[in-house]
């Protein structure tokens, strides 16, 4: 039982269904389509979601990452990258936190392996329409709407602007 | 570019300041490599609430992404219109697709104008955000398609429909139909106007709304940059004021945005741009925002109030671009005053329900 459950933590699987992805040349831009949020990964954050599939191994994806970054890379970067997909719903199943994350701050994973392991962290943001628009005259933000030329962000989805 | 004629709104040289920042943000934006940006991190920052507001956000990233201030907190928002953009354009693709699938149910081809077609212009499809689908009809079809639509509910919502091309284009849409080509949106193919009747669609619809928003000139030079053999007389036909129109829109991509036009024949007209008309648009671009350049209702004013009434008159004053568009005049260096004080006044009368509307 407790094998089973490491394994099922150690390899999860992405969420692929009602999600619209676009990639860029450094990052992957995901629109969750159910919960109307777009994300953006970096490039490790994106090469974890893209191997979670229930199959590759932690350490597969270990071998993988200090491929990538041409560095050592540790295992809880691998936890950290599923604990925020998991947060931004972007892995199969409930979102919750990824004991291994929690064992170790981001900030003490830098420090442990210096300035290469940094570039290799995952980071999964949120994008949100830009508040710089304050000046303007247009509706922000979740204000309703009826026309997306009313809204900032020239989007009005359901009748809210994006 | 000081206008030699007084408007009534004095043109004011600090705003005139913000719309020639928003000019250079853009210059040659929608290129593949756009050019070396000449600003200081203040400037980005004083400009970028104009950029967002008016959909150029995705552009302004493009035109810093190479530069020192690519990492700069103004940057960063641009970046985040990129991204949310670029993610919207896919949505959009899904929605167009459908859209037409239903119009194609019921054996009606309507022909695409204006946002995704003239996203299709620049590199990424993400870098010219557009909300509405705007489609257009001939008029036995155009209730047929409306109640279609209508009958989709939130699925036909954003979809902007347009009954021919005569009244405001001065086009047959037979025969921009006959001309149309198609473009690839999601798994369908869309007929659009071919590449000529659409740039004069372009220009057009940038003067008739008084040319305030800035990425709609940037849609101009994009196209015109896109493609080197431009049948003109296709473009221009024989109407002396559309000629007029198309060839002082170009001018302006010109002028304001760089757009590159040596091996165009029609800028005669173009390069004597009326004095007034760049001062114009730039004032526009200082608040390119949607809401700000709607006009308010009449019947909302206060005549009661003598001490508002002349800010009231000046929310309520045309704008230039927009008086000539709306009398069908030509730009030309004589004073716009006529225009606008006949645009004023019967904007007025017709918010009495006296006077027929011209568009």
């Amino acid at each position: 039982m407790s094998v089973l459950k490491t394994r099922e933590e150690s390899v999860p699987r992405a969420r692929r269904d009602g999600l619209l992805v676009k990639e860029l040349p450094d990052e992957l831009l995901v629109y969750d389509l159910f919960r109307q949020k777009a994300h953006c990964l970096n490039r490790t954050a994106a090469l974890v979601w893209n191997q979670c599939d229930g199959e590759t191994t932690v350490e597969q994806l270990v071998l993988l990452l200090g491929k990538e970054s041409n560095a050592a890379v540790d295992r809880e970067v691998v936890w950290m990258a599923f604990d925020q997909l998991s947060k931004a719903h972007l892995l199969q199943g409930r979102a919750r936190t990824w004991p291994g994350a929690s064992r170790i701050s981001r900030r003490e994973l830098i420090r442990r392996a210096g300035a290469a392991a940094a570039i290799a962290l995952p980071i999964v943001s949120s994008i949100v329409v830009p508040d710089a628009v304050q000046a303007a005259t247009c509706r922000p933000s979740n204000a309703s709407c009826t026309s997306p030329a009313q809204c900032c962000s020239q989007l009005c989805n359901a009748g809210h602007c994006a | 570019m000081e206008g030699p004629h007084r408007t009534f709104t004095t043109p004011h040289r600090a705003t005139q300041k913000h719309g020639e920042l928003v000019a250079r943000m853009l210059f040659g934006a929608w290129r593949l490599n756009p050019p070396e940006l000449e600003t200081c991190e203040e400037e980005i920052e004083a400009v970028t609430p104009q950029l967002l507001g008016s959909g150029a956000g995705a552009l302004g990233w493009r035109r810093i992404t190479s530069s020192q201030f690519r990492t700069s907190p103004a940057a960063f928002k641009l970046q985040q219109a990129y991204r949310l953009q670029t993610l919207y354009a896919g949505l959009h693709e899904v929605e167009i697709e459908q859209v037409i699938k239903t119009l194609a149910a019921e054996e009606i081809e309507p022909l695409l104008i204006k946002g995704r077609v003239a996203a299709a212009l620049y590199p990424e499809l993400g870098l010219r955000p557009y909300g509405d689908i705007d489609i257009c009809f001939d008029s036995g079809h155009y209730k047929i398609a409306a109640s279609i639509l209508n009958a989709q509910g939130d699925k036909g919502s954003g979809v902007d429909m347009h009954d021919g091309f005569e009244a405001v284009y001065g086009l047959s849409f037979d025969e921009v139909f006959e001309r149309a080509t198609t473009i690839k949106v999601g798994k369908v193919m869309v007929r659009v106007p071919c590449f000529e009747d659409h740039l004069r669609i372009l220009c057009i619809h940038f003067l008739k709304h008084g040319g305030w928003r800035p990425l709609s000139l940037c849609d101009i030079a994009a196209a015109l940059e896109a493609q080197e053999d431009i049948d003109w007389d296709r473009c221009l036909g024989g109407d002396k004021r559309i000629i007029n129109w198309v060839s002082c829109t170009i001018g302006l991509a010109h002028e304001l945005l760089g757009a590159r036009v040596s091996n165009i024949p029609v800028l005669t007209g173009a390069k004597k741009l009326p004095r007034w008309l760049a001062a114009a648009v730039l004032r526009q671009w200082a608040s390119p925002y949607p809401l700000a350049n709607e006009t308010p209702e009449f019947f909302k004013l206060n005549l009661r109030e003598p001490a508002q009434l002349k800010s009231e008159i000046q929310k309520r004053w045309p704008n230039p671009i927009k008086a000539t568009m709306y009398f069908v005049g030509s730009f030309n260096e004589l004073p716009r005053l006529p225009f606008q004080l006949g645009n004023f006044i019967s904007l007025g009368l017709r918010a009495l329900g006296r006077f027929p509307r011209h568009w």
